[in-house]
């Protein structure tokens, strides 16, 4: 203090001024120290993904978990999965948890952005017999969990039973087999007198060919010998059907009438205002049927397999929770991320969001079980028969994400043959992966 | 140097530090830094590891797309940019005769180029939907069998130079400033010599400003190939749920600095998107110098 007063001492003011002055820097000094004061606090910033009342809900739960855990406080803030994480990561200030998508969680994991948390998922007593089939493997690329699925999501063939009985079709026992699903999406499609399409009976988006080629028995990648199988002849196979529905009705009226569906969520769905009669979509459908037109009446129809004796498949999909490389305190963002995830909570919020959580013993609990014995049920049983897949997790995620639709886009068009196309897909993908590895100085023997 | 003069240089220096700083740092430092990054693999987080010339082996030889996009840009070049300014031209020239409310009609034209570009673009993304858009019903009560616009992979570069040609307003006022120079006295020469309206405009207005219409062929080219925002919102704003993504239909419009920025900011790889963006800066380079080869036509008045 007084070595303070002789350097305002030395400036040749006013006894008063002086003290002005020291009163003025003190509180300058003291103000900053604020923050350190209750250094014993942990503060966290937490970036999901939520809007809405998804969103409402999550910023609750952490703010249950702030007030059972005062020693870490978590922030939650809203934001767009996109480069803005990238960009906070490199930059050296980035949330100390976020939310990404599980096509950029190896990508950007093998990129260096997350903290492995392998070791606080053994120290967890967490392991592949803990969660559902597939989900272990689920996002894992050599080994390696960068992050832990939010909640699960499964696709499906929605139906309009209102629309199968208006064709005189049994809107009781939908079609279970390829070609009946063929015959009823040719009976429920409608065009005027113009030929312009007015309903679409049935058709595969291109973008989730994926599925089909599971359930024609190919598949797309061997990640023991990290080998592309995308040219196999069930998936040429695939493809040449989906090809041939789209030439059915025409790339160019499908787009046309593409263009005329409303907004997704919201009751100008076209699905809802029977544009589509049969349409592929995630179980969240169930709830945002219930907000948005709670009078359809529509069934549900688990994919139908070509090959004998396998059951079909559907394609798992969500978003994963990460720890960024640069967060504060990795420890103190487990315990938040291992309170979050754990069954009681992973209940609630799957529950919430009509997903399905991640963890077994969270399908057991309490406040999963209205959704449980809800028309969920066909989805999680999906999931516990093994049924869902996710696509592969690779260190070139978005990079497979564009060429695969890009390819799948040209095919469905009819720019390109399937024996032709897909080969040259496998050769460009195979090519990037094994250019990556080599970067990411992963070869066979390390890894 | 005497002692004035130096100390001249010096508070010309001081004065002019904060640009020269913010020049180095903020343009010079990151132009040279993608030099190097174009040959290293990068991905930003970690360090980038030397490659050497293997970005631009991939990029010109391997990648399926660059032919690809390179034509889409040029396309939107060869095509926009001379309908851009014969537009602006003619509207320009309409906008400097005698008519009433003239500067109500120079606030409408002009007015388009005050919108923000994002409110444009999705303004048109309506306007060219293919049932429900204001120009294929126009199209549809004069019979003709409209096109599928930003659906139709044949039209979708058309739709954009379409979108591009609404906000000429920028071009046609310099155009406009630029007739308004064009002296009277050789109008008024020509007059007597008994010249009509198009000869007057072919041997006196044209030469007269043929300056800015280069200025504004040049940086008509160089907007085109960082043409990127509007497409970029246009073509991932129809239908993202039914497979609609920035560059469809098709990659039909899947330009230079779109693709450019997927490899930087989707796919992490800046070193290659550093390359690409090193190509393409000699690519503009090749252009422009033939264009000022090619600048014959182009009359500069004497100085006085």
């Amino acid at each position: 203090m007084n070595c303070l007063y002789r350097i305002f001492d030395a400036t040749g003011l006013t006894h008063h001024q002086r003290t002005g002055l020291m009163i003025f820097t003190i509180l300058l000094v003291t103000s900053g120290c604020g923050r350190q004061q209750d250094d014993s606090v942990i503060r966290l910033t937490f970036w999901h993904a939520w809007g809405g009342y998804e969103g409402k809900f999550l910023e609750e739960l952490v703010g249950e978990f702030n007030n059972t855990h005062p020693q870490i406080q978590v922030k939650p803030a809203f934001f767009i999965i996109g480069d803005k994480l990238m960009a906070a990561i490199a930059g050296g200030i980035p949330p100390d948890i976020a939310t990404v998508w599980d096509w950029m969680l190896p990508t950007m994991g093998e990129a260096g952005c997350f903290i492995p948390l392998n070791d606080y998922l053994q120290r967890a007593e967490l392991g592949p017999e803990d969660y559902l089939p597939n989900v272990w493997e689920y996002g894992m690329f050599s080994d390696k969990k960068y992050g832990v699925p939010t909640a699960l999501n499964v696709w499906m063939i929605f139906y309009n039973k209102g629309l199968f009985t208006e064709a005189g079709l049994d809107a009781e026992s939908p079609p279970g087999d390829i070609d009946s699903l063929r015959e009823c999406a040719a009976r429920l499609t409608r065009r005027d007198d113009a030929g312009k399409l007015e309903r679409i009976g049935f058709i595969p988006e291109f973008q989730y060919s994926y599925i089909w080629m599971w359930n024609f028995g190919g598949d797309l990648y061997d990640r023991h010998t990290r080998q592309f199988l995308i040219d196999s002849p069930q998936n040429v196979e695939a493809m040449n059907w989906i090809a041939s529905l789209y030439r059915e009705y025409g790339m160019d009226n499908y787009r046309r009438f593409v263009a005329t569906f409303g907004e997704y969520d919201s009751p100008n769905n076209p699905f809802y205002r029977e544009k589509l009669a049969m349409r592929e979509d995630g179980q969240w459908q169930i709830s945002f049927i219930q907000r948005n037109a709670p009078d359809l009446d529509y069934g549900l129809i688990p994919f139908v397999s070509t090959v004998p004796n396998q059951k079909s498949q559907s394609a798992m999909t969500g978003s994963f929770w990460v720890i960024p490389q640069g967060c504060r305190n990795a420890d103190a963002a487990w315990t938040f991320l291992s309170w979050l995830i754990s069954p009681a909570q992973s209940a609630r919020f799957a529950a919430t969001l009509y997903n399905v959580p991640p963890l077994r013993a969270a399908l057991n609990d309490p406040a999963y079980a209205d959704v449980y014995h809800s028309r969920m049920r066909i989805f999680i049983d999906f999931f516990l028969e093994g049924r869902a897949r996710p696509l592969p997790a690779l260190p070139i995620g978005q990079f497979f994400y564009n060429e695969f639709n890009n390819i799948m886009e040209n095919i469905c068009s009819g720019a390109v043959e399937p024996e032709k196309a897909l080969p040259v897909l496998n050769h460009r993908l195979q090519g990037e992966l094994d250019r990556s590895l080599r970067h990411l100085g992963i070869t066979e023997e390390n890894s | 140097m005497t002692r004035q003069e130096r100390l001249h240089f010096k508070n010309g220096l001081l004065f002019a530090s904060p640009w020269i700083l913010g020049f180095c740092i903020f343009t010079l430092g990151p132009i040279v830094a993608s030099f190097y990054y174009s040959l290293c693999s990068y991905n930003v987080v970690r360090e980038p590891i030397f490659i050497g010339l293997e970005n631009y082996r991939i990029l010109l030889f391997e990648d399926p797309h660059f032919l690809k996009t390179l034509y889409n840009t040029l396309y939107m070049m060869v095509f926009g940019v001379p309908l851009s300014l014969v537009l602006a031209f003619s509207l320009a020239a309409l906008l400097n005769t005698d008519v009433r409310f003239l500067s109500f009609f120079r606030t409408v034209f002009y007015l388009p180029s005050v919108v923000p570009v994002v409110a444009v673009a999705i303004l048109w993304v309506w306007i060219l939907n293919p049932e429900y858009g204001c120009i294929n019903a126009l199209l549809a009560t004069l019979g003709v069998n409209s096109p599928g616009w930003l659906t139709d992979p044949a039209w979708s570069k058309p739709a954009l130079i379409l979108t591009n040609l609404w906000g000429v307003g920028n071009i046609m006022i310099i155009f406009l400033a630029g007739l308004q120079q064009v002296p009277q006295s050789l109008h008024e020469a020509a007059l007597v010599d008994g010249a009509n309206r198009l000869q007057r405009l072919w041997n006196i207005t044209l030469p007269c400003i043929s300056p800015v219409i280069f200025f504004n062929l040049i940086m008509g080219v160089i907007a085109s190939f960082q043409y990127f925002t509007q497409v970029y919102i246009m073509t991932t704003g129809i239908s993202p749920e039914y497979g609609g993504r920035a560059g469809g239909p098709e990659g039909s419009t899947l330009v230079y600095a779109l693709y450019l920025y997927q490899h930087a900011f989707q796919h992490f790889q800046m070193g290659y998107a550093s390359a690409m963006a090193w190509i393409l800066f000699l690519i503009s380079l090749a252009v422009i110098y033939v264009i000022l080869k090619t600048s014959g036509w182009v009359h500069y008045a004497e100085e006085r």
